[in-house]
């Protein structure tokens, strides 16, 4: 496994792979960030809404 | 207004991205291999010797310097050269300079190996005029052997430990101040929270440092007082979520995670910041090894690597606080649900 991945990975010129892969992991995180962000937002509103708050 | 700052760190982010995919690595030299017969063959790295006006080739021993002969560009980063050295030197082993007006002065410590050579540290040594060039070059990073272009990872693998530590701390905070209330607080929540978003920064930064490991040091893990102190720690830290798991009253569970946490804590400052400095370590900064600090003088990794840090920072506070408000929602719809049944 270790191999497979050094091959595809590994090497001089594979900066486009380690941005791709690095840009994926990135962005999926930002998103599920400001995805959990709105509808926290949204439920908390539902749950408490803003005339109910002291 | 309050949530203000939540954007900023993955701003900062992207603009780290951008920076560390887009700088260029400055000029350097990767190895000087003999060809024979007094000839060498210089790879550099980022270099511009077909550019350059002018480019001479010395090398040094001790405190002599010889001029090498026939400089010949075979490509923008490939260098051919001849060197006629005395019969002794100061030093068999010779550190090579080449002097570009573009790149300035690169350096590739022992070099060439005179293996035939007398030695004499006193031998006599006619003076050498060696130019002194400021290296004409734009923004960059700078060149470090065998670290080369993966110095980008700097950006990235040490402020998730860094954002680590800040995560850890807060949930050490929250786990004191749960161990001084009476009943379960909003602090064991915040300590949980705050300890699962700092198990995920520790995992991310073991596979970042395990990649770094396997280029730089050819292995994807060494037996260091360092690695092994992160992964210890990393792994303590996740023992406190299956601890806290494995316990069914809230009370318990909330008292027994806050005890084992300030252990962590603890663990996580003598495994990480204390050990590895008594102790012999290959890792950059630990065991009396430099820390980048230490090379980057023109301070170009300070302008992408503090806006890093505190990217992670701010971006671990984020999902810290979703994570925190989520089991808030959840805790309080259960409490609603057994209301209602």
């Amino acid at each position: 496994m270790l191999a497979l991945s050094e091959s595809v990975f590994l090497g001089s010129g594979k900066a486009g792979v380690v941005l791709a892969v690095a840009g994926v992991v990135l962005i999926g995180l930002l998103a599920w960030m400001l995805w959990a962000e709105r509808r926290l937002t949204r439920l908390e509103r539902k749950i408490n809404p803003p005339s109910n708050r002291p | 207004m309050k949530g203000i700052w939540k954007p900023v760190g993955p701003l900062l982010l992207l603009y780290v991205a951008v920076m560390t995919a887009l700088v260029p690595l400055g000029p350097g030299l990767i190895e000087c291999v003999s060809e024979g017969t007094g000839t060498y063959r210089v790879q550099g790295h980022g270099t511009h010797f077909l550019e350059a006006q002018d480019v001479q080739v010395v090398v040094r021993a001790g405190d002599a310097v010889y001029p090498a002969e026939d400089v010949v560009r075979q490509g923008t980063d490939v260098l051919a050269f001849r060197l006629a050295l005395p019969d002794t030197l100061p030093s068999r082993s010779l550190d090579l300079f080449v002097l570009s007006d573009i790149d300035g002065s690169l350096l590739l410590s022992n070099a060439v190996f005179a293996e035939h050579h007398a030695v004499d540290p006193e031998v006599a040594v006619a003076e050498v005029d060696v130019p002194d060039y400021a290296p004409q070059l734009g923004f960059h990073f700078p060149f470090q052997p065998r670290v080369e272009e993966t110095i980008r990872n700097l950006m990235w693998h040490v402020p998730l430990w860094f954002s680590m530590f800040v995560l850890a701390g807060i949930a050490f905070v929250a786990s004191i101040r749960q161990l001084g209330a009476a009943g379960v607080t909003a602090s064991d929540e915040r300590a949980r929270s705050a300890s699962a978003v700092a198990v995920g920064l520790g995992v991310a930064g073991l596979i970042t440092g395990s990649i770094w490991a396997r280029f730089t040091w050819g292995t994807w893990w060494v037996d260091d007082p360092q690695l092994n102190g992160a992964l210890v720690t990393t792994a303590a830290y996740a023992g406190y979520h299956i601890l806290r798991e494995s316990v069914d009253r809230p009370a318990l569970r909330a008292r027994l995670g806050a005890v084992y946490n300030l252990f962590a804590f603890v663990l996580l400052v003598i495994l990480l910041l204390i050990m590895p400095r008594f102790s012999e370590s290959l890792h950059p900064g630990k065991g009396g090894n430099p820390g980048f600090n230490t090379y980057d003088l023109d301070s170009s990794l300070r302008l992408v690597f503090y806006p890093a840090v505190l990217g992670w920072i701010l971006t671990g506070l984020w999902m810290q606080q979703l994570i925190l408000r989520m089991a808030r929602l959840r805790e309080r719809w259960e409490h609603t649900s057994q209301g209602i049944g």
